[in-house]
């Protein structure tokens, strides 16, 4: 039986498209119609995971922008019912409600204090800064390393080297970050503590190294298969003209894989912004925002960890911690777009 | 041209210094938090906890893989077999591919808006194994899809001229060729969720349990965030640091016995296509 809205000449083939995504007519309707049930059963999924991405994005959109709505004062009673005489319960009412919207100090103060109760503070400067310095540090270390490791990789090693390599670098990127949050507090942390005379070696500079390490493997993966697009006979040319290895990678190689190069980068910093349980275990959760590289630090990834379970639901700390979480995954987003076309634009 | 081999030399051999040295370091961690860790299992076993902490942790990759493996098998048949080049597929698969890099953290926000407390399951082992459900739909899928897409066209078109209907070139054409890679994608996407734990910190992960271990409505244990409890807030770190390594151990041993099956997979699909 043949369906009367299907044509029996295949399609003029848009850019793109395979010819065999027409087919003819099936004679057989109960073939016909498992197929399409079957077909449509697929194609349900398929739009279950697309609304699911939808509801992601929405849910942590409105939920991180409701910081930015005024918060509804707190009944004084409430608080009183939490065990503070009817004076302190008014102080706190008037602190935690009928606020304007937390934006404005999420982004001009940098102090952190969600539990004092007169004066909560919700600043996150001290806890961006804590991320850009741990993270900055982890793609300080991580981007030249991995560019490195790939070059060597995709120029210089030999096959057996590269056999031993490839297992090693997806075990890395396998590990599970809660256990390099583990060598970092039992390992890293006392030879910091020994190396720099600090009382606890839980500081900015473990949590970096930690992200360093987790970084790396993505760094290297996407810096590799960079540099693997490269023609060979741009090489090739290079090294038939009489230049050597180290002119050809400088003058040819390089210059020919360089978006790929810097995406790499970005997607290694990427992974080590959004790292969680490394930056938790490792960096002393300090609540003043860190001086130096090797004084606590408090990211923002840790604080969402630490502080969410015990948040009130639609409390100012909730809100704000909402808050973090969309400037996080805003940034993540941003970051792989960017790299994203880096890589398009590479060979 | 002699200068320029002693150069040659000398880039290689610091390049190959570096690499040497990651690989090292990353073996020796391996190794370091097994010696540490095996001999402490019996242990942990004694102090309790261990048990529970492992069977949360499966029950947690069974629920994942329940929800995680045929939705994104489905959308990677979708993207791949039935409208490739659409604007809808291309829609899905750039949002998979930029969702895929999002943290697991903030996926455990939407677990804790979602799960916990839009469909009041509380903090919860269902709660949770649905938040790492949804974290790992984006990386299966595009596993997926690139097992299914690497099988040959003309497989498709063979069975399409003896008269074959797009389902039964799916079910009895692409998959078979393409089950090793999606096996392979599948245990890839449940390793990394089993290893997981900042979404699990947010949704109901407690350090001990009194009721029955697979209370599928109500808090749990898991390997990883016992390791981070156990290191973190044990009042003696000279007894917790021991118990930490040894569910460490068992963590490790956990995810590389998925990531070897994922590995060995990969490897018996290379050799199928005769690479």
């Amino acid at each position: 039986m043949l369906s009367p809205e299907r044509s029996l000449a295949p399609p003029e083939p848009a850019e793109g498209v395979r010819l065999s995504a027409w087919r003819p007519p099936i004679a057989d309707s109960n073939r016909a119609r498992h197929d399409r049930l079957m077909r449509a059963l697929v194609a349900a999924g398929a739009g279950v995971v697309g609304l699911m991405l939808a509801a992601f994005l929405g849910v942590l959109t409105v939920k991180g922008l409701s910081a930015l709505w005024p918060i509804p004062p707190v009944d004084p009673a409430l608080i009183q019912a939490a065990g503070l005489n009817a004076e302190e319960a008014a102080r706190a009412s008037a602190a935690l409600g009928g606020w304007e919207g937390l934006s404005a100090g999420l982004l001009r103060s940098a102090r952190w204090a969600p539990q004092a109760l007169d004066t909560p503070s919700f600043g996150a400067l001290g806890l961006m800064g804590s991320t850009a310095l741990t993270t900055g540090l982890a793609a300080l270390i991580a981007a030249p390393l991995g560019v490195a490791v790939a070059i060597y990789l995709n120029a210089f090693a030999r096959p057996f080297e590269r056999a031993w390599a490839r297992p090693a670098i997806e075990l890395l990127s396998a590990l599970p970050s809660v256990l390099l949050g583990l060598i970092g507090v039992s390992l890293l942390g006392p030879a910091l503590a020994r190396l720099f005379n600090l009382p606890s070696g839980l500081v900015a500079l473990n949590g970096g190294l930690l992200l360093a390490l987790m970084a790396l493997p993505t760094v290297i993966a996407v810096a590799w298969e960079a540099l693997n697009a490269v023609p060979q006979t741009f090489t090739e040319a290079s090294l038939a003209l009489g230049a050597d290895r180290v002119t050809t990678l400088w003058r040819v190689t390089l210059p020919a894989s360089w978006r790929g190069l810097v995406a790499a980068s970005l997607l290694g910093l990427g992974r080590a912004l959004g790292e969680t349980m490394a930056v938790l275990m490792a960096c002393g959760n300090s609540e003043a925002p860190p001086t130096s590289l090797l004084s606590p630090a408090h990211a923002m990834t840790a604080t969402l960890a630490l502080e969410l379970p015990g948040a009130l639901r639609d409390s100012a700390h909730q809100r704000a911690l909402f808050a973090l979480g969309l400037m996080l995954l805003t940034i993540s987003l941003t970051n792989q777009l960017v790299a994203r076309r880096l890589l398009r634009g590479a060979p | 041209m002699n200068s320029a081999s002693r150069r040659e030399r000398l880039l290689a051999g610091l390049l190959g210094g570096l690499t040497a040295a990651l690989v090292a370091l990353t073996v020796g961690l391996v190794l370091v938090i097994l010696a540490r860790g095996l001999p402490q299992v019996g242990a942990l076993l004694n102090q309790g906890g261990l048990g529970a902490a492992a069977l949360g942790t499966i029950g947690l990759t069974l629920i994942t893989a329940l929800v995680a493996a045929p939705f994104g098998v489905a959308t990677a048949i979708a993207l791949s077999e039935l409208g490739p080049t659409g604007r809808l597929a291309r829609g899905l698969r750039f949002g998979l591919g930029t969702l895929a890099g999002v943290p697991g953290v903030v996926w455990g926000l939407f677990g804790l808006v979602v799960f916990v407390q839009g469909l009041a399951l509380g903090p919860s082992l269902l709660a949770a194994g649905l938040t790492l459900g949804v974290f790992t739909v984006p990386s299966l899928t595009l596993a997926c899809e690139q097992a299914l897409r690497a099988v040959p066209q003309e497989e498709r078109e063979a069975a399409f001229a003896l008269g074959a209907t797009r389902w039964e070139v799916i079910t009895r054409n692409v998959l078979p060729r393409a089950a090793p890679g999606i096996l392979s994608g599948v245990a890839l996407g449940l390793s990394r969720a089993a290893g997981e734990t900042a979404p699990l910190l947010l949704t109901g992960a407690v350090y001990s349990i009194s009721g029955p271990v697979f209370g599928l409505s109500a808090p749990f244990m898991a390997l990883p965030h016992h390791v981070y409890t156990l290191v973190t807030q044990h009042p003696d770190p000279a007894v917790g640091e021991p118990l930490a390594f040894a569910a460490a151990a068992l963590l490790l041993l956990l995810s590389l016995l998925i990531g070897g099956l994922a590995a060995g997979l990969r490897a018996r699909l290379r050799l199928g296509e005769g690479l």
